[in-house]
């Protein structure tokens, strides 16, 4: 792929749409520091069309940062810079003019900490559809009530939508969250430790939701729970923390990485774990 | 769409009600640079600008469409704006110095006296200018000293830059450095209350102001200076020593409008406003004589 | 083991500072009362609309009332939307750039702990003589804004830091504009910081006479535009017990009306901000 090449994708990002569906996102040589500190370092990995990838591996070994570069999130962080290639399909993501509003409105992402905006729960999910240009009533109602149907909140909320968002429990405002990314009908889901502040019923309801979404949607999902991994992902990537910041040790079908690890490190990390 | 700018702070019923009055501050605004009307600006001292005012309401009142605008700062601000030309009209609260004769004129309007002060339950009747002197210097520090009760003298003095304070300093020839004071006060009635609540206190202030307030029942009481009895009527014939004159001070030669307003300010018409603000008025021929008498 | 021992000194620290909070509760009360004692005599609707008179022994306050809500608005209209937008820029754009955001940050206080005669000399020589505005409410406005910015800058700049990470990067992985997230999300959730600091740029420009004798002026004619001198409340307050004698009735009178001003403007202030909050 030319320079002039992915310039053009950029331009026209649409032309590039539905051919990226069926590809991968494809992180090659991936780096990333923060002035100094290197966060992950040549990190090369797919995620598969429609596949659920699980992120794992000990704390500080660049899951997140590695999730922050998937949407460009690493933009906000002025110190930050990455260094390699990542493309989906035939877009160069690391693109200096790639138009990052397009890109995130197609790869949603879910913090581990719930962030519903400090405002209704109705406006949670209006403000980001009239901010992507969907400003009708009707539409944005439909489309609310689909997105609040699917995290399986509409039940608990639709008679108080106007009430503010943070009155809702840690689980329901995970699901909120997950609905305010769903209802801009991504392609891609990133989910950044998204069950670890919240109690295991509502874990278990996230957990189905994700199981509901392989073939629909491309997820990325880092945890810390490997039970959750394997229950969950139809590959696992195990980051650990080297000299030089994090690398991908291991990368694999999930039940190869829980079966049949091959690196000793993750066959200390999923036997301690898991015994 | 809105601009952001806009919608950033405000929703669309409260903005408009902004945007108005701002739209309506900027009408008022641009509505008056037409009014020709004529206008006169005075500054400077701070005692004598509520005299100033009130005299500057009648005339306004006697003379319609002519404004005059009085501000305050102190003496040595109504110098200094009526040499640049920021004022019309310099007020001052004493007498032009020799040094000043060159550059400006003066015109009394009225006089203050100034007396010296302690409590009512003081059993002091007088003192001489150089216990006084004795006092304010520390070296003299016990109302004993002066035939007083068995107390310490609170001494209090008035802070730098009050014309008050000049001509105090200046008729019992101390320097403030000199000066050993207890309370620094900034004004007559911050003295007068100092006073009033402190019956070991010794103090100065304005005779008028300081008999309106025995008027009042103020538990003070004015002490004579060089034997003259502190009163406005000493004041007024020119027996008290410690008195200052309020002055209106000029660059150049008053014409029309200044002119007009200083000779009014003189007048007997205004004997009343002066009385009233508990100065005492100067009759017309004297105070010829005296802006005479300081400009020889 | 610790606890028992740590225990006394942990009451001792309690009762310090209910004792001087108790002192500087009962101080202020002592205050409010003495004004209201001496104030509420003099307020009527007829006080609140009449001119003053001799010197403002007598009479009203309705042309003091005027200049000095116009010199409000005049401060407010200037610093608000430049105090809430440096802040803004400081707290959301100048990220990349800790050294002169610290660097503003530090002037900023520098200019806050600025003694307000200064502010008055400055307005005095930069409004009044340089722009020639004279004495005017808009002198008088512009100079208390100078001195008020600063207040409002820190404050709003702490309200904007306040809010948490997480509503950034949750706005920013939807892809949402940065104006969109700044007045949606960013601005509400910074509110509390923002009224802290209209609230003490409010009061200590109701409460400033230094930088307004230089600026606005003593005239207590009704202005008819802010291009006429002014006299503000407090100005009023300060001639009226130090320079008039007798006025000490009215000074108690007027400094009612300051406090109840005060009082009225913060809650306004708060609703107003409680209903943005709110998302209503
Ligand atoms: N904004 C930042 N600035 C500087 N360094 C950072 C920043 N964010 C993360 N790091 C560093 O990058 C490395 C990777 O951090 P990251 O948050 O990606 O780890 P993680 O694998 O998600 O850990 P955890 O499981 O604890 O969430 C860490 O050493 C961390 O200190
Ligand atoms: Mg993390």
């Amino acid at each position: 792929m030319t320079a002039l090449d992915t310039y053009s994708q950029t331009e026209h990002p649409e032309a590039s749409h539905t051919q990226a569906v069926a590809e991968l996102i494809q992180a090659d040589s991936l780096s990333l520091h923060y002035g100094k500190t290197i966060a992950f370092s040549e990190v090369s990995l797919g995620l598969g069309a429609g596949e659920i990838t699980a992120i794992v591996g000990p704390s500080g070994c660049g899951k997140s940062s590695f999730l922050m570069c998937l949407n460009r999130l690493t933009d906000l962080v002025p110190e930050a810079e990455v260094t390699g290639r990542l493309s989906w399909g035939n877009w160069d993501l690391l693109h200096p003019k790639l138009d990052t509003t397009r890109l995130r409105r197609r790869v949603g992402m879910i913090l581990q900490k719930p962030n519903p905006f400090p405002l209704s729960i109705w406006k949670n999910l209006a403000f980001p559809l009239a901010e992507h240009g969907i400003k009708q009533r009707a539409e944005q109602q439909q489309r609310i009530e689909l997105a609040l149907q699917e995290v399986g909140l509409w039940d608990e909320v639709k008679d108080r939508l106007r009430s503010s968002a943070l009155q809702l429990s840690g689980g329901q405002q995970q699901r909120l969250c997950l609905a305010r990314a769903l209802v801009l009908q991504p392609e891609v889901l990133l989910m950044d430790e998204p069950c670890s502040a919240l109690d295991p019923i509502s874990s278990r309801r996230v957990e189905e939701l994700v199981l509901g979404m392989r073939g629909r949607y491309t997820v990325a999902i880092v945890t810390h729970n490997l039970a959750q991994a394997k229950r969950l992902a139809d590959q696992t990537a195990v980051f650990w923390t080297e000299t030089a910041g994090g690398k991908l040790i291991e990368l694999g079908a999930t039940t190869q990485i829980f079966e049949a690890p091959q690196h000793p490190l993750t066959q200390d990390y999923v036997r301690g774990l898991q015994g | 769409m809105t601009h952001p700018f806009q919608s950033l702070f405000l929703n669309s019923t409260r903005r408009n009600l902004l945007l108005g009055m701002g739209f309506s501050l900027l009408l008022t605004a641009c509505s008056s640079g037409s009014s020709a009307d004529q206008k006169l600006t005075l500054t400077g001292s701070s005692t004598v600008a509520p005299l100033i005012g009130e005299i500057a309401k009648r005339y306004e009142a006697e003379n319609p469409g002519i404004r005059i605008d009085v501000q305050t700062g102190g003496s040595s601000r109504g110098l200094a704006d009526a040499s640049q030309g920021l004022a019309d009209i310099g007020m001052i609260s004493r007498g032009l110095k020799a040094e000043e004769e060159g550059e400006f004129q003066g015109f009394v309007i009225a006089k203050d006296g100034i007396g010296l002060i302690v409590h009512g339950d003081n059993p002091v009747q007088a003192i001489s200018d150089q216990q006084v002197v004795d006092i304010y210097k520390g070296e003299v520090d016990a109302w004993q000293a002066v035939g007083g009760n068995n107390a310490p003298i609170t001494v209090v003095n008035k802070a730098e830059g009050r014309s008050t304070l000049e001509l105090f300093l200046k008729y019992f020839e101390l320097e403030n450095s000199e000066v050993q004071a207890d309370v620094v006060i900034g004004d007559n009635q911050q003295g007068i209350k100092t006073v009033a609540g402190n019956p070991n206190a010794l103090g100065y202030v304005s005779i008028g102001a300081a008999e309106y307030d025995i008027a009042q029942g103020s538990p003070i009481k004015l002490l004579p200076v060089d034997k003259i009895a502190a009163t406005t009527e000493t004041v007024q014939d020119g027996s008290f020593p410690l008195s200052r004159p309020l002055t209106l001070v000029v660059t150049e030669p008053p014409m029309g409008l200044t002119q007009d307003f200083i000779n009014f300010a003189q007048s007997e018409q205004v004997h009343d406003i002066v009385r009233a603000q508990n100065f005492v008025p100067v009759s017309s021929s004297l105070a010829q004589t005296q802006s005479e008498a300081t400009a020889n | 083991m610790q606890t028992p021992s740590s225990k006394p000194g942990l009451d001792w620290a309690a009762i310090a500072i209910w004792t001087i909070a108790t002192l500087i509760t009962a101080t202020f009360c002592c205050i409010l009362l003495d004004i209201l004692w001496h104030g509420l005599g003099q307020l009527s609707w007829e006080f609140l609309t009449t001119a003053p008179a001799n010197a403002g022994r007598d009479g009203g306050i309705n042309s003091i009332l005027v200049s000095t809500g116009l010199i409000l608005l005049v401060c407010l209209s200037v610093s608000i939307p430049l105090g809430v937008g440096t802040a803004i820029f400081l707290a959301e754009f100048a990220r990349g750039n800790p050294q002169f955001s610290r660097w503003v940050r530090r002037s900023l206080d520098i200019l806050a702990g600025v003694p307000s005669i200064v502010f008055g000399l400055f307005g005095y020589a930069f409004f009044v003589q340089r722009l020639g505005l004279g004495f005017s409410i808009l002198s008088g406005g512009l100079t208390l804004a100078c001195m008020v910015l600063p207040i409002l800058i820190r404050a709003a700049e702490e309200g904007f830091r306040a809010v948490p990470d997480g509503y950034r990067l949750g706005a920013a992985s939807l892809g949402l504009s940065r104006w969109g997230t700044l007045q949606q999300v960013l601005l509400p959730s910074a509110m509390p910081g923002l009224v802290v600091g209209l609230v003490l740029g409010i009061g200590r420009a109701m409460a400033e006479t230094a930088a307004l004798i230089f600026t606005s002026g003593y005239v207590d004619r009704m202005p008819g535009s802010v291009w006429d001198s002014g006299r503000s409340l407090s100005i009023h307050i300060f001639d009226l017990s130090m320079n008039v004698p007798g006025g000490e009735q009215q000074a108690y009178g007027s400094a009612l009306v300051l406090i109840l001003l005060l009082i009225v403007i913060n809650s306004f202030a708060s609703w107003v901000a409680q209903r943005y909050q709110l998302g209503l």
